[in-house]
């Protein structure tokens, strides 16, 4: 019989993400396609070595990610860190650990996954000249205002309320008060919570023992315990059901609550960041979020206006992305010209900053030879109504006026042009080559 | 309880910690040879040499042989390291029988031949010490007939 790789080495292999599993003893005997081309290091060199030497980072004698899954009993997400690799060199990576367990629960492996954040990398190293608020940026008063709240909060650990539409940067304001608070070392957990039907979001807070529920085949800790000593930012905090906002609530008072399934009352220190895009006043009114609820989360409240109301923000926005995606797509685009910036000034950004991130990479993606972003390479919704010609392809001496106003009118559309003028494909197709467009 | 843990500890050197751990799960799997053989070293190196002398004998009757196999790429047995350290730490410590029977424990890791002569030197200086008359006289004989156990 001939023999064939098990089906899941093909499904790990298929993943971006580099994997790799160690046995009970730190032996490596998985090791994926991604963490091949990462590392630099191919399996035949890896598997059946041990990590440490295959490594040989001081990671692994004071902080080897799995020993602290084993020592703390809790996953590890999103570690950023630094792997070596081949040829004494190092990349920075992201990683989650876990232990891998028999049906005694006795640890008797552990799986690593990582990716590679070398881009990432690079452009915070770039772009943090211009924001030490982990590329949180802003020139406008109310973005000041807010910057300052945040340096003045860094010692506190009281609780923090975010508020602002969709696409306004929530979350990266979340990230700024993380990142300069005491506990920037410590856990950040971040949850949504409107992805989590109210049993699942129970049992993502709070953890759940075995057989709480149907598919809870192990005990499980939940997002509050992983995130003791650290921060735990709730998003879309408004989406949270009643009966779970009264749990928070007690969370929030009393640091304690129990896993589902439990009676074991558990404590823990947490300071929590609530975000959402939700008029909260308005849901208390409906009776969709508990008022005492909203006086303990809006303790330090952060309302971030939209884009449309600080559009003398967006030429910095703008320059700042453009050097986000020159490192992201290495190109070298200097500038956006002057009728596609009175575009973006003039458009309502529903989606805020997150929108016109989106446009200029749009933009970006469709440029090719200029060194200029140009009206016409935004996305359709901007330029709305503007009508666009790839004229820089039309040649100035053709002789064939109605042919480009044909063209012009149905955007080079040739099968509608071919079928106005009643002529075949391959005869359009002979004309445009004597006006050399074809 | 974590061999598993016990293990990290052990091949990050922490010998306090792997020892802790170790212990626990000895208790778990006694007969175990590759805790007991991990757990002769971390107390060698946490200078509690009579809990090592312990585990060290009945290790050396049943199969020494299993210790002298270890090795450092496979076994991560750490001997090379601790006995290039080894003369410094006697001078330091002071020559005496303990320090010596340290030394033989661990060269047993790495060469019979020495862990001989330093089980000699402690045998010199300490006649009383329990069985290690035998364990000599098993290595010897090893050396000169390398198929014959205590």
């Amino acid at each position: 019989m001939k023999l064939t790789r098990p089906l899941t080495d093909d499904i790990l292999d298929s993943i971006g993400e580099g994997l790799f599993t160690v046995d009970k003893s730190f032996k490596i005997n998985y090791f994926n396609a991604a963490a091949e081309r990462i590392t630099g290091l191919s399996r035949d060199e890896v598997l059946g070595r041990f990590c440490k030497h295959v490594f040989k980072s001081q990671l692994c004698f004071t902080n080897c990610p799995i020993a602290q899954v084993l020592e703390q009993n809790q996953g590890i997400y999103d570690r950023e860190t630094r792997i070596p690799v081949k040829n004494d060199k190092s990349v920075p990576i992201r990683l989650n650990a876990s232990v891998l367990r028999n049906d005694d629960g006795e640890p008797i492996g552990g799986v690593i996954s990582f990716r590679d954040i070398s881009e990432m990398e690079l452009i915070r190293t770039k772009l943090s000249r211009q924001s030490k608020y982990q590329n949180l940026i802003g020139y406008s008063k109310a973005m000041r205002e807010i910057f300052e709240l945040i340096e003045e909060i860094a010692d506190t650990d009281a609780t923090v309320l975010i508020q602002g539409e969709s696409g306004t940067g929530k979350e990266m304001v979340a990230n700024a008060i993380q990142n300069i608070n005491h506990r920037k070392n410590k856990p950040f957990i971040k949850v949504n919570c409107s992805v989590f039907s109210p049993q699942l979001l129970a049992s993502e807070l709070f953890g759940h023992v075995k057989g709480a529920f149907t598919g809870a085949i192990k005990d499980r800790p939940g997002r509050f315990e992983v995130a003791d000593k650290g921060t735990l930012f709730l998003d879309e905090v408004a989406e949270m059901p009643l009966e779970m906002q009264l749990q928070l609530l007690r969370v929030l008072q009393e640091g304690t609550f129990e896993r589902v399934g439990e009676s074991v009352t558990r404590k823990v220190d947490v300071r929590v960041i609530a975000a959402t895009n939700k008029n909260l006043k308005q849901a208390m009114a409906a009776g969709d979020f508990r008022e005492d609820l909203f006086y303990r989360l809006n303790v330090i409240p952060i309302s971030i206006p939209p884009l449309k109301e600080r559009i003398e923000e967006i030429p910095h926005f703008v320059k700042y992305f453009i050097e986000k995606y020159n490192i992201v797509y290495k190109k070298n685009i200097v500038d956006i010209d002057d009728q596609a910036l009175d575009l973006l000034l003039h458009y309502h950004w529903p989606g805020n900053v997150r929108e016109l991130e989106n446009a200029i990479e749009y933009a970006f993606a469709r440029t090719k030879e200029s060194t200029q972003i140009e009206a016409c390479k935004l996305p359709p919704f901007v330029r709305e109504g503007m009508e666009c010609v790839e004229t820089q392809h039309i040649n100035p001496n053709g002789h064939d006026p109605e042919l480009i106003r044909l063209l012009e009118k149905h955007r080079w559309n040739k099968s509608l042009v071919a079928k106005e003028l009643g002529i075949g494909r391959s005869t359009l197709w002979r004309r445009l080559k004597r006006l050399k467009v074809a | 309880m974590s061999e598993m843990l016990a293990n990290q500890y052990f091949m990050a050197r922490k010998y306090q910690q792997a020892a802790v751990e170790l212990e626990k799960s000895l208790q778990h799997s006694p007969k175990s040879k590759v805790i007991r053989s991990k757990l002769i070293i971390c107390y060698t190196q946490l200078n509690e040499t009579q809990k090592a002398w312990n585990l060290f004998v009945p290790l050396v009757r049943e199969d020494f042989e299993f210790i002298m196999n270890m090795d450092p790429i496979h076994d991560d047995c750490p001997c090379p390291e601790l006995v290039d350290d080894i003369d410094r730490k006697i001078e330091r410590h002071g020559k005496t029988a303990e320090q010596y029977l340290n030394a033989g424990m661990i060269w047993l890791y790495c060469d019979i031949d020495n862990s001989i002569a330093y089980l000699e030197k402690a045998f010199q200086l300490d006649h009383q010490i329990e069985s290690l008359g035998k364990v000599i006289n098993v290595l010897r004989n090893y050396v000169d007939s390398p198929s014959m156990t205590l």
